[in-house]
């Protein structure tokens, strides 16, 4: 586990391009902006509680020749400013840096606080690019390697204590292969990047061709490695903590409608608003947990799975992530 | 409804707001702490809520409102009027459930068995939540929703007034004038808004972060009443209110509050500007636990 990588990342982008600015709205240092407004007092602005205005305000610095990043919890980034940002941002294809906290059902603060549409959101906006950030070391390099990319970028990012698990940096449009095989091949994004490894480790006992791949980029999606990877496969599973209808999952969709092949199994969140909880309690009631995926799996080489009852975890207590500053 | 006093139930919000935090290891105490009188004096003195419809203990979660089956409503436990309290803020849900068990609308156990996974009493709470009417834990929401319903009952010739309990923080989001500013442009008499002003956000102080002074200037700039009073102050809150039942514009009622209110640690965390989430130190749990024994 790596203690806040975005902070220190956000410092080290600063000190090397002094186009960089940086505006919060009230989350600044739920957001690990907070280290960067202390080394940079002059490039960091509080926009306050008033998102839409503040998706202006990104416009503005980014029209006078600027590169400003807007950190905030991702439902706050991406709906609530949503015209805003689809008008004033991506139109004009201006290079503003959206970071989203708390992706999918990784906060316990309920419907208002779960981002399960902000991939969705942000894919559907044309000049847009989207990134989802899966550990430490895609979030210390996303800021860098995305600097060059000349129009807006969403970046889904991870806060507080996130695990290591990748030995490289973030490459954009690069997925990473993290299990070779064959048959049966698992597509992971984000948070639930660390429970696919674990599972598809653990499954590989039982089913030597099954192969787990990392994606980060979703928009563009794909790269010539994946795309061949797909079509060799029989069966694609895709895991997200997202909607199904709008992530990860569709943009496969997307890309099987035009080149026909495996079947598709999509985990993810199926067409449903959620509530408040813990991660472990909202991971299974909504069923993307480990043995979500499991099943899933299971089915894809034709064996019955192990199915779990969704409320089985009722009572559990709330657990916070210690790495991260106060504020949900 | 309720032989307590508002003092009372004041006390009794703040303590039961504690125990959720020392219990949870986190809470939204101090929003509790600050707004302890305005519920009180709303509950005990100023609202006619008809009794409870909601079950002292709620029910589990079964899902969010969906096409086959209708969630069920925190607004149950508001009783079917004539009057109705809005929450708009839901980082007070704590305080709201508090509330509740203190005016016995909601049963005591329920704070702890229902504020865990599956239970409807979320930190942020939703419209399923006891007591809460809007799912508003992205702020600002509310108000302009209780307008609609204001303007609706007005036009279905309905007794009685919606009371909504505002945040200062949420007068920063531009929404929050839009509601305003139609409340005002309706005339909407049957529409009282009732603002926490604590003075704090996230990132501290909101003279520090995002200035918002003078509030009382610009609400009437923006067609309202207004009345201003120390929002710690039961006898002052209420007295308000009763003005504001009888005037022919909408009112907003400003209580300037202390959210450290009733425990020592608090007024530390205030001046360290670290008030929006308590997660508990270990000494501050002690502290906490030991002045809990003193009330």
């Amino acid at each position: 586990m790596i203690s806040k990588p975005f902070a220190a990342a956000l410092v080290e982008h600063g000190k090397k391009h002094k186009d960089v600015v940086v505006i919060t709205n009230d989350l600044t240092a739920s957001c690990e902006a907070d280290e960067f407004a202390a080394a940079f007092p002059d490039r960091a602005f509080k926009g306050g509680m008033a998102e839409q205005n503040l998706a202006l305000t990104l416009s503005g610095f980014a029209r006078e020749g600027m590169r400003p990043i807007y950190p905030s919890f991702a439902v706050f980034t991406t709906r609530r400013p949503y015209e805003q940002i689809a008008l004033s941002i991506a139109y004009p294809n201006l290079p503003v840096r959206l970071v989203g906290f708390l992706p999918g059902l990784t906060t316990p603060g309920g419907v208002s606080h779960q981002a399960i549409d902000d991939i969705g959101l942000m894919k559907q906006l044309p000049n847009m690019t989207v990134i989802e950030a899966s550990d430490a070391s895609d979030m210390s390099s996303i800021l860098e390697q995305t600097y060059l990319i000349d129009g807006p970028v969403y970046i889904r990012a991870l806060r507080g204590l996130v695990p290591k698990l990748h030995q490289n940096p973030i490459s954009i449009g690069q997925s990473r292969e993290i299990f070779q095989g064959g048959k049966v091949l698992v597509l992971v994004s984000g948070s639930l990047t660390a429970a696919a490894i674990n599972v598809v480790s653990e499954l590989r006992k039982e089913f030597a061709d099954l192969a787990l791949i990392n994606i980060n980029t979703i928009k563009p999606f794909g790269d010539p490695h994946l795309f061949a990877q797909i079509k060799a496969a029989q069966t694609v599973i895709t895991y997200e903590n997202h909607l199904v209808t709008s992530g990860l999952a569709s943009e496969v969709a997307m890309h099987l409608a035009q080149n026909p092949g495996p079947r598709l199994i999509p985990v993810g969140i199926n067409d449903t608003f959620t509530h408040g909880g813990g991660l472990d309690y909202l991971l299974n009631f909504y069923g993307i947990d480990a043995e979500a995926l499991k099943n899933a799996i299971y089915v894809a080489y034709g064996k019955a799975g192990t199915s779990t009852k969704s409320s089985d975890h009722i009572g559990g207590k709330i657990e916070l992530n210690k790495g991260v500053a106060e504020g949900l | 409804m309720t032989n307590k006093s508002a003092a009372e139930v004041a006390r009794d919000i703040r303590v039961s707001a504690a125990r959720w935090t020392i219990r949870a290891n986190g809470g939204y105490l101090a929003q509790a702490c600050g707004s302890a009188e305005i519920f009180a004096s709303l509950y005990c003195n100023v609202l006619d809520l008809g009794p409870s419809k909601g079950p002292m203990q709620p029910p589990k979660f079964v899902s969010v409102p969906n096409k086959s089956r209708q969630e069920i409503n925190g607004e149950l436990w508001l009783g079917e009027g004539p009057d109705l309290l809005v929450l708009s803020p839901a980082h007070y849900g704590t305080a709201q459930y508090c509330a509740l068990v203190s005016i016995g609308r909601l049963d005591e156990s329920a704070l702890i068995s229902e504020s865990s996974d599956g239970g409807l009493l979320e930190l942020i709470a939703a419209e399923h939540s006891p007591g809460v009417v809007v799912s508003a834990g992205s702020l600002a929401t509310a108000l302009g929703i209780s307008v609609g319903r204001a303007m609706a009952r007005r036009l279905q010739k309905k007794a009685g007034d919606i009371w909504v309990f505002l945040s200062d923080g949420e007068l920063q989001e531009g929404a929050t004038w839009e509601s305003l500013q139609l409340a005002s442009a309706e005339a909407l008499t049957n529409l009282k808004v009732i603002v926490d002003i604590n003075g704090m956000q996230v990132d501290g102080p909101m003279k520090e972060i995002m200035p918002i002074e003078p509030i009382g200037d610009k609400f009437a700039a923006f067609g309202w009443q207004v009345f201003e009073v120390d929002g710690n102050d039961v006898d002052a809150i209420t007295a308000a209110c009763k003005k504001a039942q009888s005037s022919d514009k909408p009112v907003a009622i400003l209580c300037r509050t202390k959210p450290w209110t009733g425990f020592t640690f608090l007024k530390k965390r205030w001046d360290d500007k670290k008030l929006h989430f308590i997660r508990l130190t270990e000494s501050e749990r002690d502290d906490l636990e030991k002045e809990m024994a003193t009330k």
